[in-house]
């Protein structure tokens, strides 16, 4: 018994809202004559390379958390079901960009960082550094605080020059 | 907690806040209510500061500007979600429609799964059980700022006099040497003072004398550098036999304090800090603290009080002077922190680089068996390549600029020698004279006050990580999460019957492995443990043994909680052969011994001998005595699972945990374990994590796990007639079989 790599494309499903999340309706082969349609009315999506394809390679699972298939690419779907896609995978993957630093201070281990993000000033803290930064293969930076939240720098260098000092100890 | 910075608001409740927002909102309704931070917007979410009220029939989620409200009898279940992102409360609606209640970063897990557990009680009419979430450490009572779990107050709040008095309490036992160590050190600094001044005697008044000199008194003179230099070697000496002594006996206790203090935390609370971490605590914070009291601290009183003492006399003999040498110094003391804050940051660097260098060599040599495999030696040697010569540039760099550096440096060090020359000469110039003597006296007066005000500049950095070593140490020494026994416990001996009532439990707020358990196992038993994997069987069992504390539900075995169970008695009453066999560094007798050190060899030897390990024992050139190295590894995998059971063997506990491993061994080493487990079956209550069928045949009873409780259970028969879960699972392992031929 083989694991088939189910491709999910607009040939064979079609998401809807229902409630505040998407929904999906998919046909499947059972066999080579018919094919039954599966209903899901909640479906949950993993981004695959959460960093480096925001929009492609996206896994698709039912409640119980089993994947269905994957999405090779959700800009193959019709406008609609592709901004609801997107919103939910964007809602879901969620991290506050830092736009500057303004103070970084380390005591007891701990560094607590007060910063400038897209949504506004942001205070965490961060419980030993070395351990939860790191730098993707494109160059953006992760911070991850105590509590699990992430935080993304998308270029160190472009960061003003004040900011860059700040943190450089940590890179 | 993820907050905008530095918001200086009052505090407000929720409902306060509710009521903020919707003036009609009738406070007395609300049972409960919440804060949450994120609402939904374009492109993902943007900060919000919004509050979620519990009525009695709806809920109502307040923002900005915005109203939700929600039936509850239009509800049929609400429940936390942990997103990459942050964390959300779903509402399950009876029609099966998912609606996103609100949402927030993850510092409110804790609080969401809390709030969620309370609203799917509200919605279906039960009562609600608060249950702590110790997973979540809760937040400092002072500041909000995430707290470990176990701690009370957070490290930043903890009062400096709490830090201090925590201090205090390390160091009371060795308060008299410790006073003594430092009169030496002030004795020895004033011997140091006198020098100078014998030195003025000795030029002016004989070296440079006009007149002849009287034979006595300069052998006097003489006479009192001598015993001054022996008094000051002589204090050294005794110095130094102090500082080792108290210093020994400080790291001895601090680190025996904080061993005994890890050994007595819960096994969650030790997985929660890393060894490195652990190790640090006993050998290097340890070792921070010992030179602190041993040394740093007398150092410092004796270099304020050379400091202090050379300045007065600077001024006693000529104010101007003193003046002149003195006032460079702060502006050198700040030159100096300016340098050693760039250089500091340039040696980090240098030592980042290193220690990347050095972790892609243990990388590759632990992986070495991969290298080869994949014949990728020709990457590696170019990535150890590229990461020295990474670390070979800084470091040439960092050299570079010290070596031009430097020397500046310490020319303006001495810049009050310079200006000390230049006063002194135009004195002498103009006729106004300092003696030959005076001159040498004052020199060395003002390189002795240069050097305490060095040494201050780096006191700030070293007091610093004094201070984060102590306040490491408190941290760990406070912990409440310990796992100890209530006082009020008597011991008992175990017979083996165990009752389980709803056992309820969860490693991380939002998944829940384990779900009302209900199990009766009785004396002589044997159950057969199956399901999936990760389904909850490892966890059953670590609760069954009292590593963890359940949420809800209670063990019981003969009757007694087992959190009433001292813990002696349930170690002696419960043994284990687990998957990961682990052996300490240590003889195969001693780890067998483990179990009863007070056994005989006779013992011993009968418990290899029913765990069939006896016969590969003795063929080894040591014989029992052979060395097993960490994790026993020049053993073979069968060797050490034999091990384990005679291990358990020895203990001859009643309640016989057993974990097999599905490790692949030959016929006969397998042959040979399966008698040595049919022998350690015997006469005791055996629950035994199976995967073997033939071990499930023998099982009075099994017991199968399916999504946190318990779905099936009986005899083997039973079960296959049923159909079920388990069918299923004997069916798959059948078919692989077949394969296997």
């Amino acid at each position: 018994m083989s694991v088939k790599n189910v491709l999910i494309t607009p040939r064979n499903a079609v998401f809807t809202q229902k409630g505040d999340f998407p929904a999906m309706v998919m046909k499947a082969k059972n066999t080579p004559q018919y094919s039954v349609e599966l209903h899901f009315s909640r479906v949950y999506l993993r981004r695959a390379f959460p960093a480096a394809e925001p929009y492609r390679y996206i896994s698709v699972a039912g409640k119980d958390e089993r994947e269905v298939g994957m999405i090779p690419d959700i800009n193959e779907f019709p406008e609609a079901q592709r901004k609801l896609l997107k919103k939910e995978l964007d809602r879901l993957y969620f991290m506050p960009k830092i736009l500057r630093v303004d103070d970084v201070k380390d005591r007891f281990g701990r560094t607590t960082f007060h910063v400038k993000t897209d949504i506004g000033p942001l205070c965490f803290t961060v419980q030993d550094v070395y351990r939860n930064l790191f730098r993707l293969p494109d160059g953006r930076l992760i911070l991850t605080d105590i509590d699990g939240n992430r935080f993304e720098i998308e270029d160190v260098t472009a960061l003003e020059k004040k900011s860059y000092k700040k943190i450089e100890l940590y890179i | 907690m993820l907050h905008a910075a530095k918001k200086k608001e009052p505090m407000r409740t929720p409902t306060e806040l509710a009521h903020m927002y919707d003036e009609q909102l009738n406070t007395e309704q609300v049972l409960f209510s919440f804060f949450y931070n994120r609402s939904v917007d374009e492109g993902g979410y943007d900060r919000a500061e919004g509050v979620v009220c519990l009525l009695e029939d709806r809920l109502l989620a307040y923002d900005e500007g915005s109203r939700c409200e929600y039936p509850l009898v239009l509800l049929k279940s609400a429940r936390m979600e942990k997103t990459p992102g942050g964390v959300q409360i779903c509402l399950v609606t009876k029609s099966g429609e998912e609606h996103a209640l609100c949402a927030s970063d993850r510092s409110a897990a804790g609080a969401f799964a809390d709030a969620a557990a309370r609203i799917r009680a509200q919605i279906e009419g039960e009562a609600y059980e608060a249950h702590e979430h110790k997973k979540m450490g809760g937040v400092c009572p002072k500041c909000h700022r995430p707290l470990a779990p176990g701690a009370s107050v957070c490290p930043r709040c903890r009062s400096k006099k709490d830090l201090l008095a925590g201090i205090l309490s390390i160091i009371k036992p060795f308060r008299l040497t410790l006073a003594f160590s430092i009169l030496l050190f002030i004795a020895g600094s004033l011997l140091q003072l006198i020098t100078p001044y014998v030195s003025r005697v000795l030029v002016d008044d004989y070296i440079r004398a006009d007149k002849k000199p009287a034979l006595v008194a300069f052998a006097s003179v003489v006479l009192t550098v001598f015993l001054v230099g022996l008094l000051s070697k002589l204090l050294g000496i005794l110095r130094g036999l102090l500082t080792i002594h108290m210093g020994e006996g400080v790291i001895v206790k601090l680190r025996g304090q904080i061993f005994d203090k890890i050994n007595r935390l819960s096994l969650g609370c030790i997985r929660r800090r890393t060894t490195g971490e652990l190790m640090q605590r006993v050998n290097s914070d340890t070792e921070v603290i010992r030179d602190f009291i041993t040394r740093e601290m007398a150092t410092v009183i004796e270099q304020i009080l050379i400091l202090a003492s050379v300045t007065v006399l600077l001024f006693l003999y000529d104010w101007k002077l003193a003046l002149l040498v003195l006032v460079p110094a702060p502006l050198v003391m700040l030159l100096y922190m300016v340098f050693h804050r760039y250089i500091r940051r340039m040696y980090h660097r240098q030592w980042k680089m290193n220690a990347r260098a050095n972790t892609v060599l243990h990388d590759i040599f632990s992986g070495m068996r991969v290298v080869k495999t994949y014949g990728t030696e020709k990457k590696e040697i170019a990535r150890y390549d590229e990461a020295i010569d990474a670390e070979r540039r800084i470091q040439i760099r960092n050299e570079v600029f010290f070596g031009k550096i430097q020397p500046i440096l310490s020319f303006l060090m001495g810049i009050g020698q310079y200006l000390l020359l230049f006063y002194a000469g135009k004195m002498i110039l103009d006729g106004k004279g300092m003696t030959y003597g005076e001159l040498t006296q004052f020199t060395a007066y003002v390189t002795m006050v240069y050097g305490p005000l060095r040494y201050m500049t780096t006191l700030p950095r070293r007091l610093v990580r004094t201070a984060t070593a102590f306040s490491n140490i408190l941290e760990l020494l406070e912990d409440q999460d310990v796992m100890e026994d209530r006082t009020d416990t008597e011991e008992m001996e175990i017979e083996g019957n165990i009752e389980i009532r709803d056992l309820t439990f969860a490693y991380e707020e939002d998944k829940e492995v384990l779900r009302n358990v209900n199990l009766d196992i009785r004396t002589g038993e044997m159950i057969g443990l199956v399901g999936r994997s990760g389904v909850g069987k490892t966890t059953l069992i670590n609760l069954i043994m009292h590593m963890y504390e359940s949420d809800k539900g209670v063990i019981r075995i003969d009757g007694r909680d087992v959190r009433e169970i001292p813990k002696e008695s349930l170690r002696k009453g419960i043994g284990a052969v687990l998957q990961e066999t682990y052996l300490f560094s240590g003889s195969i007798y001693d780890n067998i011994a483990y179990a009863k050190p007070n056994a005989t060899k006779e013992e011993v030897i009968a418990a290899a001998m029913t765990a069939r390990a006896h016969e590969f024992i003795v063929k080894m050139p040591d014989g029992y005595n052979s060395y097993v190295g960490e994790k026993g590894c020049t053993l073979s995998g069968g060797e050490r699972q034999r091990i384990a059971i005679a291990r358990a063997l020895l203990r001859d506990p009643k309640i016989l945990i057993l974990d097999e491993a599905t490790s692949a061994l030959d016929t006969e080493t397998e042959a040979q374990v399966q008698e040595a487990l049919a022998e350690l079956i015997k006469g005791r209550t055996v629950i035994a994590i199976a995967h073997r069928l033939s071990t499930l045949r023998n099982a009075t009873r099994i017991v199968v796990l399916d999504r946190g409780t318990v779905a099936e259970q009986g005899t083997h028969d039973e079960l296959m007639r049923q159909n079920g879960i388990y069918y299923g699972l004997v069916m798959a392992q059948r078919q692989m079989n077949k394969r296997k031929d």
